[in-house]
């Protein structure tokens, strides 16, 4: 068994559930109506084949669970009982109540366009109408082959500065072997470290974070045990800081490592349950930080409350990130919630939520300033990647595509990512970095560059 | 049958958490909606008897499984009416390994992908796993290990530890 494929697994359905949609406020209500309908069907049902049977001149035999033609007994002129259960209902797939949510978004327009710029307020432009993201952000986009000198394959990890990117290569797949650092002036590059294989048979270095003049990550040898690595920029040898042991959740589970960051010289992380984490760059012990049990990361010194980050069974859901506390300073932000409305997430400035009754989903400052209709795209369609940049995707006829979207100026722009729409986008964020690959090329977007 | 407000509760507390299995389970949002709302109406329909005997949620998660391999989907699916624009889902993971993986989960038969979700999402032993659908703990292992080899073949420059390719 090839513990590789299992732990890379492990990590892309945790994180695909994060995309998962969400139900509407209405849920339990409608749930009810249908199955009371489903009830009343399946009594009509068992009476009409009562009354079939005994027209027939055969038997049927009652019970709790409902209705059974026994065999042999069958009616009279080829008609048969049909066994009804009226514990699962009728048989949904020939039952014209298709089971499907209320109408929690609006019916599409046919019109792709249409369809973008129906909602008030919509601030996205057509298709049409929208520039290219080397056009609106020049500063913040540069190209590159996809290839490095030597004709290795490698993966962009983040900006060292406006000329330099952070790459890394793979002995095989997902297992990191090389940092170097890319010159996108000149199109050479410096080994930064080699990053060693992992001590136990599970888990290649992941989580890749840039600062202090360090890189560090995270590699989980055996399960709940987390080990942290440092490397300087400069280039040198790779050693590790520090372990981390997970504590089990109540249900035998561990917790998994969500948030991991260089902040000045430490290295801060959050564990799903467990709380927040702080371990010096130059090496130490791990120190939870106080009053943080349950809490995650949101961006360091701010932690809050997250379900997407909490899996565990049974326990209560709560709004992402709507309130948060600075750990430094004790500063404590909330988010406004108008009557009728409900929050789903929430960055350090910006929220996303909608009415809890017809629900129109809206982005908005904490403050509730400068809202923003959103076009027919539940709020989670929208990805953060940076603080105030939104992922903001659209589809043309079969074609998907992405923009960037800057909530605090409004802008958007066509990143020029094209997939067919049941495709995914092959397009990945880091650090302060967005990257997508086009044709044989890099489109690197270093995000600390829009403004 | 009942409008219990714990049944409310209940679906309040945990639709979000059932939706994002369901989505693990059948890769797309809305069969993940589908799957969620058509095991919500039957724990309501079997309310009593499992609020007192079970755990609703377990109750609930089983069905979804045992729903996403039945043939009762494989007719369904055509028949959906799905309002869900596709837009409304982010469909690409922040990291190329991970994603390289959820893409080649697309390939595998639903009793393969079931068991390695149960397995690696909801992190259920061959023997939970083969309770929650009710087959063998024999065709557990036999899922698992096919549908682990489909993914090692279809995704790129996969390699076993010793770096030969797979």
């Amino acid at each position: 068994m090839n513990d590789d494929v299992e732990d890379i697994l492990r990590r892309a359905l945790n994180q695909a559930a994060g995309q998962a949609p969400r139900a509407p406020g209405t849920l339990a209500a409608h749930v009810a109506g249908r199955s009371r309908t489903r009830r009343t069907r399946a009594r009509i049902l068992v009476a009409a084949v009562a009354v079939v049977v005994v027209a027939g001149g055969g038997t049927v035999a009652l019970n709790a669970s409902g209705v059974t033609a026994l065999p042999g007994f069958g009616p009279a002129g080829g008609q048969q009982a049909v066994p009804v259960d009226p514990s699962a209902g009728p048989d949904p797939s020939t039952s014209p109540d298709t089971a499907v949510f209320p109408p929690v978004y609006t019916d599409p327009p046919t019109d792709p366009v249409e369809r973008e710029n129906t909602a008030v307020g919509n601030p996205v432009p057509a298709v049409a109408g929208r520039q290219p993201i080397e056009k609106v952000w020049p500063q913040a986009v540069r190209k590159i082959g996809d290839k490095l000198p030597d004709g290795r394959e490698f993966f962009p990890v983040g900006f060292l500065d406006d000329g330099t990117l952070m790459v890394r290569t793979e002995k095989s797949y997902a297992n990191t072997n090389e940092l170097l650092a890319y010159d996108l002036d000149t199109d050479t590059v410096r080994k930064i470290a080699d990053v060693p294989a992992p001590d136990g048979p599970r888990g290649y270095a992941v989580g890749f974070s840039i600062g202090g003049g360090h890189v560090a990550w995270w590699m989980n040898p055996d399960r709940g045990t987390v080990d942290l690595w440092v490397a300087p920029l400069s280039g040198g040898q790779a050693r590790k800081v520090a372990s981390y042991q997970e504590q089990p959740a109540e249900d035998g589970l561990y917790h998994r490592l969500e948030h991991f960051s260089i902040a000045g010289d430490r290295i801060v992380f959050s564990v799903g349950g467990d709380g927040a984490f702080t371990v010096p760059l130059g090496g130490g012990t791990v120190e939870p930080v106080a009053d943080t049990k349950g809490l995650h990361i949101l961006r360091w010194p701010w932690v809050g409350r997250s379900p997407y980050l909490s899996l565990q069974v049974g326990r209560p859901e709560h709004p992402v990130f709507v309130d948060i506390r600075n750990v430094e300073t004790g500063e404590t932000r909330t988010a406004k919630v108008g009557p009728g409305e409900m929050l789903s997430e929430c960055g350090l400035l910006i929220c996303q939520g909608g009415k809890t009754v017809g629900y129109k989903p809206f982005q908005r400052f904490r403050d509730g300033s400068q809202q923003k209709t959103l076009p027919l795209y539940a709020p989670e369609s929208l990805y953060l990647v940076h603080e105030r940049l939104y992922l903001w995707p659209f589809k043309k006829g079969k074609t998907k595509g992405l923009t960037l979207h800057d909530a605090e100026t409004g802008r958007f722009a066509d990143t020029g990512m094209r997939s067919p729409s049941n495709t995914s986008l092959p397009l990945h964020a880091y650090n302060n970095l967005l990257y997508l690959k086009r044709n044989q090329e890099f489109l690197v977007i270093n995000l600390d560059k829009i403004s | 049958m009942t409008d219990d407000p714990r049944f409310v509760e209940f679906v309040a507390a945990r639709a979000d958490a059932l939706l994002r299995y369901g989505y693990v389970l059948s890769g797309n949002p809305h069969d993940a909606a589908d799957l969620t709302q058509e095991a919500l109406i039957r724990l309501h329909r079997a309310w009593s008897r499992v609020q007192s005997k079970q755990n609703p949620e377990s109750y609930t998660r089983m069905i979804m499984a045992r729903l996403h391999i039945s043939w009762w989907r494989l007719r369904r699916r055509e028949r959906l009416a799905w309002d869900l624009p596709d837009e409304t889902h982010r469909d690409f993971l922040p990291s190329e390994a991970e994603h390289g993986l959820w893409q080649a989960l697309t390939g595998l038969p639903r009793k393969q992908r079931a068991v390695l979700v149960l397995r690696y999402y909801e992190d259920l032993d061959d023997a939970e796993i083969a309770e929650v659908l009710g087959v063998s703990r024999g065709t557990v292992r036999s899922h698992a290990s096919l549908g682990l080899g489909k993914l090692r073949s279809s995704v790129p420059h996969l390699k076993t530890a010793d770096g030969s390719t797979r």
